[in-house]
């Protein structure tokens, strides 16, 4: 392998910053003096801005999916309740995740959720509810 | 904030706010090297929702050995690949999906760049979003793809030479 090519095949870390220092120093001292590696870098850094302006316009899922998972995981909201005042920084909500469980509350104040009633552990890959 | 590794340890122990913590900040991402993969955006849909239950009933085995990040793509990869297998056999149905892009997002993406992009095989295309938009280094990144470095290097220069010969 020519050295030329052991640098081209660095490029991509060096552009993202994961090299260690003497591979990034040695890609670095190369390019400054090698016209062809320095195009092969100009080419990688447009295709990482490419991919990664693509990427980030991607839309946004998170919330409907986790409203499945919630449900395949067992632990569906049956009933929500929430009363208080988003402008005021809290929020007193309750819960019953299935129908005859126990209901968990929780108070959410300045942003944090604080439990106030209810626990919860795993069996079998679902939720059971226990009162606190 | 907690780490990764200390979410993984409560999702463990049940702690269904830490599955929380976790999925939010992981979510975007798996349902992104996903697409790469899968190429579809109801089936990317179905790959974070199956990773997202896995993790859920599997986090009690992570034993720490590599990042979070690397074992929650490559649980990503194995569901992605496991669907793609189950749809080409006929033995799934596609669920019924409320996958809607904002019209407003799509035309913001260079169409040009999205077809070049998806032209590529789907190898190229997750090696590229591993490498350059998860910004993993190359153990990581054949980490995810079971591969070794030397085949991530490869996928990745014959990737942006195939991009670079259609958009420059």
């Amino acid at each position: 392998m020519t050295e030329c090519e052991r640098i081209r095949d660095l490029l991509p870390w060096y552009v993202t910053g994961k090299l260690s220092s003497a591979d990034t120093a040695a890609v670095a001292a190369h390019i400054q003096s090698c016209d062809a590696c320095r195009q092969e870098l100009a080419e990688v850094v447009w295709v990482r801005h490419t991919v990664s302006a693509e990427r980030s316009e991607l839309p946004a899922v998170r919330q409907r999916v986790w409203r499945r998972v919630m449900t395949r995981a067992g632990f569906r909201d049956v009933a929500h309740v929430d009363v208080g005042s988003f402008l005021v920084g809290f929020r007193l909500g309750a819960n019953a995740r299935r129908p005859g469980s126990p209901v968990r509350a929780s108070l959410r104040v300045m942003g944090r959720n604080v439990r106030i009633v209810g626990s919860q552990r795993k069996e079998e890959g679902g939720t059971t509810e226990d009162s606190a | 904030m907690r780490t990764d590794e200390a979410l993984l340890w409560a999702i463990g122990q049940a702690d269904r706010a830490a599955f929380q913590e976790l999925y939010d900040r992981h979510a975007d991402r798996v349902y992104r090297f996903a697409l790469s993969f899968v190429r579809n955006g109801p089936l990317a849909e179905e790959v974070l929702q199956e990773t997202m239950l896995a993790v859920w009933k599997q986090a009690d085995k992570f034993r720490g050995s590599s990042k979070a990040t690397t074992w929650i793509l490559g649980i990503a990869r194995n569901q992605a690949h496991g669907l793609l297998r189950r749809e080409k056999r006929g033995e799934r149905l596609p669920e019924e999906s409320t996958f809607e892009a904002d019209p407003a997002e799509v035309a913001e993406i260079d169409v040009r760049v999205k077809q070049a992009l998806e032209s590529l095989s789907s190898e190229h295309q997750e090696a590229l979003h591993l490498v350059f938009y998860e910004e993993m280094s190359l153990a990581d990144a054949a980490a995810v793809l079971g591969i070794p470095e030397g085949t991530v290097k490869s996928r990745l220069y014959y990737a942006r030479k195939a991009l670079a010969k259609e958009l420059l």
